[in-house]
């Protein structure tokens, strides 16, 4: 409420109040002294006037000339402030009196007494006493008039006072702030320095320079300031575009790296399917020799058999002619072996059979399907695949293989063709380990492959062991790599570690780790999860 | 005269079907045949001073362990006649177990015919 006013209203409602109390207590003060000298003006007056009339009523009252006092005491009640006069002999008996004859203060009536003397012979003799009794009515009434016209003297003083503030008041601050105001005013829509023309040496002098500088100084700052705004603007400008073209940039190299990671998903299929074929080719050989002693004994049995059974046919008729035991005991004979010679036959064209349909399961391309196996089976076949296809491709490969695989071993789902891939892998690459070992012909050196499952918690473990050359620290962590390999150009493909990850990890979910020492062997150690109910029946299809 | 015929083959099934084959040259006294599925069990048999020796030795090439080179290479080619029975029978292999001192090879499926020639022959 305060602060809204006016600065007018304010100087005003400050100034009047203050004016108006220190005059009156100036006021105050004054009237006070005027009337305390007033009053020992009377009482002086009146002291006076009683020592003169005692002196003049010395002689009446000694001869007690009564008419002569009456006399004095009338002329003395003229005197306006005089409202009483007694005359009292040496007795104190009254003589003679005029008007009031008892002080009373409550009135203001003073009273002035004064012994009569009289010289008779040179001898002073106290005849009596004069009283004089006043009134300060008069004095008071003196006053009254004297304050109506001090009051109505400092009501004019304190008015013009106020008058003077206030003009004051307007040109020493009003005029300069609407000056200031009016500055401010336009120096916020401009740029330029709008200064407040206020030229004087005084304080608001001082503060229009200051405000004056301050100003300049700001608005130097703000165009300093619009000056680097502009710049950056400039430069935000000049880096977007620098951005826009890197981005340009940008998706120009990523859609060239999405095109060369597409060429190189391609070239990377296509070098799968090499290693596959690759692979392959190596197995063919291996293959071939070992459809070739079940081979050898379909062959030979049949034709046995046939031969035999020309033979149970003599004996028949033999023994048809002349029964002989000799006879009987022949045919009995011949009959078992027959008999022996089907099995082995079913056997051994069975056995081909399984060796032509995981080369076909090995060559096969594109997903394969979850089933349960045995996984020593696997195991076992892939091994001696592995085995054949080393020693078809090498004249006089050999190596001791080492079997202990668990007989409680459960079936799984697996993929097994799959695994059969890792198997034979992991195995050809032991058995490389070791040829390279046996090349240095160190002695007592006999190239050896364990192979080990065993049923665990979850999982089943599967550890393929040599005694190669083991693997080098050094590319320990390359091994799984696609493209690794660390035998010579055009031997290996770098694949066959890279793909038996991806079929453990991806495809099973499982896990395979190496352990080597050089020089003294490798382990490859394979976990594949137990699992009891297929996959693929689970929507997450491969 | 009685030829004894040492074969050498991990397939077990050699044995009844080598029985078979020479069923005849059996019956009729000309051989004898011993059987190893492994060339340590072989070269036992053939240092054995207990039993006669040896007039032919029949051996596969590819066999856990040892293998036939390692036979071929190990034994005294002057006291018996030696031939090989594999299922490589690629130009390479034939020429380095010729040179290792074999007399005979028998690609696997095996021709019995031959067979009996090289058993028979003294």
């Amino acid at each position: 409420m305060w602060s809204r006013l006016s600065l007018r209203f304010k100087f005003l409602s400050l100034v009047i109040p203050l004016a108006i109390f220190i005059s009156l207590v100036f006021f105050l003060f004054i009237d006070n002294q005027l009337k305390k000298d007033a009053q020992g003006t009377l009482a002086d007056r009146i002291e006076e006037l009683t020592r003169v009339q005692s002196g003049s009523i010395s002689g009446p009252l000694w001869s007690f000339n009564i008419l002569q006092l009456n006399l004095v005491t009338s002329s003395m009640i003229n005197d306006p402030d005089v409202v009483g006069v007694s005359v009292l002999d040496e007795t104190g008996a009254v003589v003679a009196a005029d008007g009031v004859q008892e002080a009373n203060l409550e009135d203001r009536i003073f009273m002035r007494q004064r012994t009569v003397s009289f010289f008779d012979d040179g001898t002073k003799r106290d005849i009596g006493e004069l009283r004089v009794f006043y009134s300060e009515e008069r004095l008071l009434a003196d006053a009254v008039t004297r304050r109506l016209t001090a009051l109505v003297a400092i009501a004019l003083l304190i008015g013009a006072l106020i008058i003077g503030a206030l003009v004051g008041l307007h040109y020493t601050v009003l005029v300069p702030l609407g000056r200031f105001a009016t500055a401010i005013g336009l120096a916020r829509d401009t740029d330029q320095v709008v200064p407040v023309d206020w030229n004087t040496q005084d304080e608001m002098g001082n503060v229009a320079h200051a405000f004056n500088d301050l100003q300049s100084q700001q608005k130097s700052d703000e165009a300093e300031l619009r000056r680097i705004q502009d710049n950056l603007e400039d430069l935000v400008e000049k880096r977007t575009e620098t951005l826009a073209q890197r981005e340009v940039q940008l998706v120009g190299a990523r859609d060239k790296a999405e095109h060369a990671l597409e060429e190189l998903r391609a070239t990377q299929s296509r070098l799968i399917q090499s290693q596959k074929m690759a692979s392959l080719g190596q197995l063919s050989a291996g293959i071939a020799h070992e459809i070739k002693n079940p081979l050898n004994f379909v062959n030979n049995f049949s034709l046995m058999s046939v031969e035999m059974l020309g033979e149970l046919k003599e004996a028949l008729a033999a023994h048809n002619a002349a029964p002989t035991n000799e006879t009987k005991e022949e045919i009995a004979e011949l009959t078992q072996l027959l008999s022996d010679n089907l099995e082995k036959i079913e056997h051994h064209g069975h056995r081909a059979d399984n060796i032509v349909r995981n080369m076909l399961l090995h060559s096969r391309d594109g997903p394969a399907d979850f089933r349960q196996a045995q996984i020593n089976n696997v195991l076992r076949e892939a091994v001696n695949l592995a085995f054949h296809s080393a020693r078809a491709e090498v004249a006089g490969f050999n190596i001791t293989i080492h079997e202990e695989l668990d007989s409680d071993l459960p079936e799984t789902f697996c993929v097994p063709q799959d695994l059969s891939r890792v198997f034979i892998n992991l195995a050809s690459n032991a058995m490389y380990a070791t040829h390279q070992k046996t090349k240095k012909e160190l002695p007592g050196y006999e190239p050896l492959l364990e192979i080990h499952t065993a049923a665990e918690k979850n999982r089943i473990r599967i550890d393929v062991r040599d005694n190669g050359e083991g693997i080098p620290q050094s590319v320990r962590e390359q091994v799984f790599e696609p493209f690794f390999t660390s035998k010579p150009t055009g031997e290996g493909t770098g694949l066959g570690l890279s793909l038996a990850y991806d079929i453990v990890h991806e495809t099973h979910r499982g896990d395979i780790r190496l352990e080597s020492e050089e020089g003294e062997g490798t382990t490859f150690t394979v976990f594949i999860p137990l699992v009891s109910e297929n996959p693929d029946n689970k929507g997450d299809k491969k | 005269m009685t030829n004894r015929v040492l074969v050498v083959d991990d397939e077990k099934d050699m044995e009844p079907l080598f029985r078979q084959g020479l069923r005849r040259e059996l019956k009729a006294g000309k051989i004898e045949i011993a059987f190893a599925t492994g060339v340590d069990a072989a070269l036992a048999m053939i240092s054995d001073d207990k039993a006669a020796p040896f007039d032919k030795v029949i051996s596969d090439l590819n066999m856990p362990g040892k293998s036939g080179f390692e036979l071929l290479a190990d034994v005294d080619k002057d006291a018996f006649e030696i031939a090989v029975v594999s299922a490589n029978a690629d130009v390479d292999t034939r020429a380095k177990v010729e040179a290792l001192g074999a007399r005979a090879f028998f690609a696997k499926p095996v021709n019995f015919g031959e067979v009996r020639n090289f058993v028979t022959a003294t």
